[in-house]
């Protein structure tokens, strides 16, 4: 074999592992780099994390009342639909502003009350809230 | 809460007899015993409706002293029960006073008192019916056997059957109010809430026969 092939084997052999040890620890990400892309693919982008969740701060579930009647009081995103049912009753309103607030009747024993908001009328889907109140005079 | 009522009943026991021993028998004296005692019965009153929770559940495993209940969770409890303490009621069109022995197994039950991990001691035990709740879109209207075929947002499907008895309504999107509504009203697309009593018996065909349906008119979310 000449001297000039064998340096050009030589050769090419020195530029491909420098171009293998180039990719494999330069240019490849890091394992932490990976995790931090996968979880930015990860993470939902929707418009819907911004909608403003339904949420009831009285009564709370499982709680006794000792009369017939109770305050529901809660927020949810303006000008939404909220139907409250129970089996013996039901309410319809519309929230002018984010906090709404209705007395509820309530019927001796367990109560099942679901509350229902509808935030978007393009969506079927309705926000719910169930609560188990009891209704028990002693 | 048992051992605080008896600490508590205990000083006021020695309180009183104490003054009685010491003579102070002025009015204005037993004014004040009377003001205590009223503050302590007042503070006992607070504390046990401060620590009696209430948990519904099937019952089973019914036994001398003790039966277990399955909540709507799955989540079981033990709930003791005292021959003295332990007050039995069952809830219909009026409550009425039970004993013991009329409880029996898939009762659905309300078990007040004090919860210590999942261990109730029962003050309460009432004799309920439990309800169920659900929506979903109409898919199918059955005007012959006036059933109703229900999507879940679950993807379940239901068929709610609309008895002469079932409470109808549907939303009236111009006033937010409620009317009353005909089975015939109701069209595939509407959405419906549904109410109906749950039995412990297993239902492998989603079928139930509705207490209530309130409709929210297919119309509301076209606008």
């Amino acid at each position: 074999m000449k001297k000039e092939t064998t340096l050009a084997i030589v050769f090419g052999v020195l530029m491909g592992l420098i171009v293998a040890v180039i990719l494999i620890f330069i240019l490849r990400p890091s394992g932490e780099d990976r995790v931090a892309q996968s979880d930015s693919v990860l993470i939902p982008k929707s418009g819907e994390a911004n909608i403003m969740p339904l949420d009831i701060s009285e009564p709370s579930d499982r709680e006794i009342s000792l009369t017939d009647t109770i305050k529901i009081t809660g927020k949810a995103k303006k000008n939404s639909l909220i139907v409250i049912e129970s089996a013996i009753s039901e309410e319809v309103l519309s929230n002018k502003e984010e906090s709404f607030s209705i007395n509820f009747p309530l019927a001796f024993g367990e109560n099942l009350i679901t509350i229902r908001a509808y935030v978007d009328k393009t969506q079927t889907v309705p926000q719910i809230k169930t609560l188990r109140v009891y209704y028990l005079e002693e | 809460m048992k051992i605080k009522i008896f600490v508590l009943t205990l000083f006021l026991l020695i309180f009183i007899t104490a003054s009685a021993v010491i003579g102070q028998d002025s009015t204005g004296e037993l004014e004040e015993i009377q003001e205590f005692k009223d503050k302590l019965a007042s503070k006992v009153a607070e504390l046990q409706q401060n620590e009696d929770k209430a948990i519904a559940g099937f019952a089973s495993d019914i036994n001398e002293s003790s039966l277990k209940i399955i909540t709507s969770n799955n989540e079981k409890y033990s709930v003791e029960l005292d021959d003295l303490l332990t007050k039995y009621f069952s809830i219909g069109n009026s409550i009425t006073e039970k004993s013991k022995e009329d409880i029996s197994e898939d009762d659905y039950l309300i078990v007040t008192g004090p919860v210590n991990g999942d261990i109730i001691s029962a003050n309460g035990i009432y004799i309920d019916t439990q309800y169920v709740s659900g929506s979903g879109i109409v898919s199918q209207t059955d005007q012959s056997n006036l059933a109703l075929t229900i999507i879940t947002l679950e993807n379940d499907t239901f068929t709610i059957d609309v008895e002469t008895s079932t409470k109808k309504q549907i939303i009236n999107i111009k006033e937010l109010k409620l009317d009353n509504v005909g089975f015939s009203t109701i069209k595939a697309g509407d959405v419906v809430h549904f109410i109906y009593k749950k039995s412990n018996e297993e239902n492998k065909n989603n079928r139930y026969s509705a207490d209530k349906i309130l409709v929210v008119p297919q119309e509301y979310f076209s606008k």
